[in-house]
């Protein structure tokens, strides 16, 4: 009976380590959004959350020139209902921002998006073809946040994760190609403005009042966008958002990666000019349109 | 509560350690746990039951010890038939009620009388073929005075109630299983292992092969006219696959599980799919209820020991009633029928009674040529013959075969190059390699880790958790 229940538990704790492995091999060796990165019980003056296009922002730039400690968590599915999952957990994790400032555009308010709730629990997203009629996985990696090792490990590789992040860059692998989106408009009447205020109403029950929005650069040759941009902003500032409309900052398409996200080598630029906004907001307590002090597009 | 759920991981291993721990020295009591074990086990699906099969215990508990103390053989046979026609008028009135009305409506209304059926909302309680069949066996084994009647109702009832068999089988013998269960059992850690064995490659079967080619056989055999005949012959080969992994998985957890508190059940499968002609499958296809019928039905009718028209219609009454055993409906009758058919020709040759040993080809590990076409045949024989027990309806089975044949050449793309096409290959190579004892029989630390934790592996990534039952429940 030793030798059995011996053979079993080794048999078992072989199970756990493979499972624990593999766990970490989706989580750090494939992960698309940074949920290991959010931290626990932090205080911070600036949340800036949103699709990918957030992360052209550096929060260590954006950081220093505020003088605000800042976290940018951007989140790489494409729907807003997305990030108010995102925002649940950065709240869950007990954590609090005096200011939030959530990306908002046609192109999140319509995209499909991202929120069963395996696909979070996955702490990645491409490990949900694994994950999704696979009960077990989705199981333990619903708890496995509760197995200390694991928590251990989130807190090494944390850094490694962040470097990671901070070297991501869009355009070593993309090819810019303009003529990729379709060119049909997005539907003006469809805002999914009950989203916004969904995450509005969030953000004040945990005592978070001050919720900005922001529209995300996006390039001049994005076709689908412009015709319902300027409804979409009217009808956000109509409803007390104060908002920062970046869409138009660089009209140089070399400054793009793709039509729809910045070079690397563009976001030092982009945290400046945004850091400054938020800078001319602390002092006049109002919001300012981002400048543009690029070159004037080229003329299409 | 069924073996693959959270419920029973947690239910084993209370069951175990109370199993060897806490009850070991004292006979009855272990019994008596394992009793209410099974009871649990039962209840979970919904406790109602509970009182049928209490019921059917009782009875053949009491009718069995009236059967051995009858003074005269009148009396015996009375006490007999009081537990079978009971015993069978429950089965009738769960199971097949509503097949009957319904069909002598439809005959009516064929003459041209309008009928009513009269059909009720009966719920067919878990397990009740197999438990009742385990009943029958042991008062009709009394009455032939082959076994004397257990006088302790713990260990008879558990011998009808024992949960790892209760639900699907493998039907047990009196004979098999009460001898173990009225003597001590000692804790065996080859037994131990070789049950753990079990219980994995049967979630294997089950989760990996059977779960995952389930989508697949439903989408074809609910849309037929939507595929080419190819797609449906492939459709018919999996499930041929998809039934054996299901319920030989079953078996082979309710094995693996069995042995675990050190009882061995009869085995249930032995490579069907290898089988070179009907009869062999046959003796390798639910062997427990094969044999069944074949000692209290087939022998008493006279098997083959009376006139050749005798034998044949014994034949056909055999696999027609191990058709309709496994459900009300026409679709079964004619599987059973079809598997008849096919059985006659080698009854009449004389040729029924070949491959009586090993599965193929004994001291070797691959079979020749001719025996590989042998069993390709056999194969596509079974699965034809699958294709009504799959289907909802007669109709819909010759809607299937129909389309089937007369677009045989065509196959849909999808069904091509579908990675599921090698669920066929790699289920006959597994049981080739267990024939050939290649995944059996050792039993170092570290081998058996590798192994099960592989195949849990395995299981976790590419097995289906998508809730499909097992197909042997609604029997």
């Amino acid at each position: 009976m030793t030798r059995f229940i011996r053979t079993c538990s080794l048999t078992a704790g072989g199970l756990l380590v493979t499972l624990t492995g593999m766990d970490c091999l989706y989580s750090y060796g494939i992960a698309r959004h940074p949920l290991m990165d959010i931290p626990e019980n932090q205080h911070y003056d600036y949340l800036i959350i949103g699709d990918s296009r957030v992360s052209s922002l550096l929060e260590k730039d954006i950081s220093e020139q505020t003088g605000k400690k800042t976290l940018v968590l951007p989140h790489y599915g494409d729907h807003l209902a997305d990030v108010l999952k995102l925002t649940d957990y950065f709240l869950e994790r007990g954590n609090h921002a005096e200011t939030v400032i959530s990306t908002v555009d046609l192109r999140i308010a319509q995209s499909s998006n991202m929120t069963h709730e395996w696909e979070f629990y996955a702490h990645e997203v491409r490990a949900q073809h694994y994950l999704k009629p696979r009960f077990p996985f989705l199981m333990y990696a619903r708890n496995n946040r509760r197995i200390p090792f694991r928590k251990v490990l989130e807190e090494i590789s944390r850094p490694v994760n962040t470097v990671r992040r901070d070297t991501r860059d869009f355009g070593i692998f993309q090819k810019y190609e303009p003529t990729r989106e379709q060119k049909v408009p997005y539907d003006t009447s469809n805002l999914r403005l009950d989203l916004i205020m969904e995450l509005r109403k969030k953000l004040n029950e945990h005592g978070i009042q001050d919720h900005r929005l922001m529209v995300a650069p996006l390039s001049p040759d994005y076709p689908r966008f412009h015709p319902g941009s300027e409804t979409y902003k009217q009808v956000m500032r109509s409803h007390g958002f104060r908002l920062y409309d970046c869409a138009n900052v660089f009209r140089d398409t070399s400054a793009f990666a793709d039509i729809l996200h910045l070079k690397r080598k563009t976001y030092r630029d982009f945290s400046r000019l945004f850091a400054d906004s938020l800078k001319k907001d602390m002092r006049a307590g109002q919001p300012q349109m981002a400048s543009a002090t690029q070159k004037a597009a080229r003329p299409h | 509560m069924l073996f693959n759920s959270i419920s029973f991981l947690i239910f084993l291993p209370i069951v175990f350690v109370l199993y060897w721990f806490v009850f070991r020295k004292n006979l009855h009591r272990q019994n008596l746990m394992l009793l209410l074990a099974s009871y649990v086990f039962y209840g979970w699906w919904d406790w109602r039951f509970l009182f049928l099969l209490i019921f059917s215990t009782g009875l053949d508990y009491f009718t069995g010890i009236r059967i051995h103390d009858a003074g005269s053989d009148r009396g015996r046979k009375v006490w007999m038939w009081i537990s079978v026609l009971t015993n069978l008028g429950f089965l009738g009135f769960f199971k097949y009620y509503n097949f009957f009305a319904d069909s002598f409506a439809r005959m009516l209304s064929g003459a041209g009388f309008e009928a009513h059926p009269w059909t009720l909302q009966i719920i067919l309680p878990v397990g009740i073929s197999f438990y009742t069949f385990h009943g029958l066996s042991y008062v009709i084994d009394i009455y032939h005075k082959r076994i004397v009647p257990s006088r302790n109702w713990v260990n008879y009832s558990l011998f009808v109630s024992y949960f790892p068999l209760l639900v699907a089988g493998p039907i047990e013998r009196a004979t098999h299983l009460l001898p173990q269960l009225e003597k001590p059992r000692t804790f065996n850690f080859h037994t131990a292992v070789d049950g753990l064995r079990l219980m994995i490659w049967g979630f294997a079967k089950k989760l990996l092969i059977a779960d995952t080619l389930a989508p697949e056989v439903n989408t074809l055999f609910e849309q037929p006219e939507s595929f080419h005949g190819g797609s449906l012959l492939i459709g018919a080969m999996y499930f041929s696959i998809q039934i054996y992994g299901d319920f030989s998985g079953y078996s082979d957890i309710a094995r693996g599980v069995s042995k675990l508190f050190g009882i061995e059940l009869l085995v249930n499968f032995k490579y069907p799919y290898l089988s070179r002609s009907i009869p062999e499958f046959w003796r390798r296809w639910h062997i427990s209820l094969s044999s069944w019928f074949r000692d209290y039905l087939y022998i008493p009718l006279g098997g083959s020991k009376v006139g050749f028209l005798k034998s044949v219609r014994n034949v056909f009454v055999i696999f027609i009633v191990s058709g309709f055993w496994h459900g009300a409906n026409w679709t079964f009758i004619a599987w059973g029928a079809i598997h008849a058919l096919l059985f006659i020709p080698s009854f009449v040759s004389g040729r029924n009674r070949t491959n009586l040993g090993d599965a193929f080809a004994t001291g070797k590990w691959y079979p020749s040529i001719r025996e590989v076409l042998q069993m390709m045949i056999t194969f596509m024989l079974v699965s034809f013959a699958w294709i009504f027990f799959r289907a909802n309806d007669l109709q819909h089975a010759f809607s299937y075969i129909g389309r089937m044949i007369t677009d045989i050449g065509h196959v849909d793309a999808f069904y091509v190059r579908t990675l599921t096409n090698l669920f066929i290959p790699v289920s006959l190579a597994t049981d080739l390699l267990h024939r050939n004892q290649y995944l059996t029989g050792i039993y170092k630390p570290w081998y058996i880790v590798l192994e099960i934790t592989l195949i849990t592996l395995l299981i976790l990534m590419f097995g289906n958790f998508g809730s499909v039952e097992f197909i042997y429940f609604q029997f």
